[in-house]
Formats: structure tokens, C-alpha cells, sequence
């Protein structure tokens, strides 16, 4: 008996990004739907889970426009139906299980991620250096595809596990004192 | 029997138990070779399984992140299995791979996308 097996193909039945075939999805359609997956692969604390809903915050120039809410029309988040909730005031994120920090707030980010520090906030950006800066998930572009960052060492401050699955993806993981 | 003749006693119930002892072996490792090359097919496929399902497992995120690069890392795990000769994965409902694993160059050419109904 020979030891020649045939081929593993794997199918596995993946939606596309977004939109249809004809199109590439832009650079926010991918982002949008990244965070929907970040979800799908990020614990939160019981306690920081205890609304109806499952909240993004959009903090800040929303970039994003209807896609984020083409990505999460329809879906749960952890059984939860999913809210965008735009904001320029911080403190209204506050409640929220993600927040995604406009590039309008760049010059005072500091200030936004120590306004959600000691909540359990997924905090992710795409300006310049956003992880270095103390976010979480800070998207970033490699060869005109989106990849991200990850800061462990926040993520862990706010005690919110990431699926090693995910870690494995990022292009670069900051952990203590890096 | 004429080979035992003009043995000792001694030496006869040696070769009684030296040939009894043989023909148990030699029946035993038969029926053991049957037994593998029998089930050698079903083991193979049992364990090609085990592994599809372990590098579908580790493929789900490379393709919910759109990472090629990662989902090719996955497959070249595939390297361990000699009976395996070319892997892939593909996006439903596209004919090019998303990631590809070819032992060697020539294997990865015969790759097409599974149906639909697999």
C-alpha cells in the first residue's frame, strides 16, 4: 500500500469582508469588520458586560460612516445586539465594551485613553503610533493591507483577555514596559 | 518423523519446542502484517482528518483577518506529514487559493478549489 494520500483541502465557508465580488473592500470596510471580530475574540470581565447592549463607541471623526453599521446591522456580539454609539465627549463612551479612538483626537490621546482607563474598554485606533500610545488595537497598513498592533500590557490593565488566535496575527505585540 | 531419528531424546523435545515456538511466531507476525495493511487505509485517513481539522482550527482567524501570510505559516505545518503532498485553503467560492502548501514544486498545480457540496 502506497503512503501517497490524497489532498487535505480545506473549505471553509468564510464570508467575504464585505460587499460583493466585483469591488475590493476599503480600507474602513476592513477595519469595520475587524472589529467585529475582535469582539468574537476578545473575553470581557463579567462585569463590564452587565448592559442589554453590546456598545461600540466611536469617540471623536468617525471614519468609518454607514459601513460599521452595514458590518454590524443584524449581528450579536456575545448574544447582544450590537450599538454604534458616535461621540465627541468621552466620558460618553463610558459603559462601553469597545471604543474606537478617531484620528481627530490624536493630539489629546492621552487625556481620551486615561478618561477610560479602569474600564473595561477595548480600545482601537488607526492613527500613527496608536498602541505605543497606550491603546489596544492600533490598525495600521502593510503592503495596502490592514494589519494591527497589539498592547498587551493594556489589554491586560483592563482586563480583557485576547484569544491567542488573534496575538498571533498582529504584526507587532507590546508587552510590559515595551 | 525421519528428521528426528537418531536423536536424543534430549535433543528431540528441543526441536520440538524451538519449531513449536517458530511456527507461533511466524503465524502471529502474519496475521499482524494483514492486520496493518488492512487497516493502514482507514489509520491514514483517520489521522489526515485529525489534521485537517487541527489546521482548519488554526485557519479560522488568518481568514476572518484576511492574512494570507498567517494562513500559509498554518499549512506549512503540513511539512510534518510525508503522506500528505500539497494542501490549500481556499475562500468559499473562489478558484485561487488563499494559502497554499505544496511539498514540492510540482505537487501544488493539481490544486482546485473543493465543491461546493464538500
Amino acid at each position: 500500500m502506497t503512503a501517497t494520500a490524497g489532498f487535505v483541502l480545506l473549505a471553509l465557508a468564510m464570508p467575504r469582508p464585505a460587499g460583493p465580488a466585483a469591488a475590493l473592500p476599503t480600507d474602513y470596510e476592513v477595519k469595520a469588520a475587524f472589529l467585529y471580530n475582535f469582539a468574537k475574540f476578545v473575553r470581557w470581565p463579567d462585569d463590564a458586560m452587565g448592559g442589554p447592549r453590546f456598545v461600540v463607541a466611536i469617540v471623536g471623526d468617525d471614519p468609518f460612516g454607514a459601513v460599521i453599521d452595514r458590518v454590524f446591522v443584524g449581528k450579536t456580539v456575545l448574544g447582544r445586539p450590537v450599538e454604534i454609539r458616535r461621540t465627541r465627549v468621552v466620558r460618553e463612551a463610558a459603559g462601553a465594551q469597545m471604543a474606537f479612538i478617531g484620528s481627530s483626537e490624536h493630539a489629546r490621546l492621552a487625556e481620551v485613553l486615561a478618561a477610560l482607563r479602569g474600564e473595561s474598554i477595548l480600545t482601537v485606533g488607526d492613527m500613527d503610533r496608536f498602541a505605543d500610545g497606550g491603546g489596544m488595537v492600533g490598525f495600521r497598513l502593510k503592503d495596502s493591507t490592514v494589519r494591527f498592533e497589539v498592547n498587551l500590557r493594556e489589554l491586560r490593565q483592563a482586563r480583557l483577555q485576547m484569544s491567542s488566535q488573534i496575538i498571533r496575527l498582529a504584526q507587532r505585540v507590546i508587552e510590559d514596559g515595551g | 518423523m525421519r528428521v528426528f531419528e537418531g536423536l536424543t531424546v534430549r535433543r528431540k523435545l528441543t526441536s520440538i519446542s524451538v519449531i513449536s515456538s517458530m511456527t507461533a511466531l511466524v503465524s502471529a507476525s502474519l496475521v499482524f502484517l494483514v492486520y496493518d495493511a488492512t487497516t493502514f487505509r482507514e489509520r491514514l485517513q483517520s489521522r489526515l482528518g485529525t489534521e485537517a481539522q487541527i489546521l482548519s482550527f488554526n485557519a479560522v482567524t488568518p481568514l476572518l483577518f484576511n492574512d494570507s501570510e498567517a494562513a500559509t505559516a498554518t499549512l506549512a505545518g503540513l511539512q510534518a506529514e510525508k503522506a500528505v503532498t500539497a494542501g490549500a485553503i481556499f475562500r468559499a467560492g473562489e478558484s485561487r487559493p488563499f494559502a497554499a502548501y505544496p511539498r514540492d514544486a510540482s505537487s501544488g498545480a493539481a490544486l482546485s478549489p473543493p465543491s461546493a457540496d464538500s
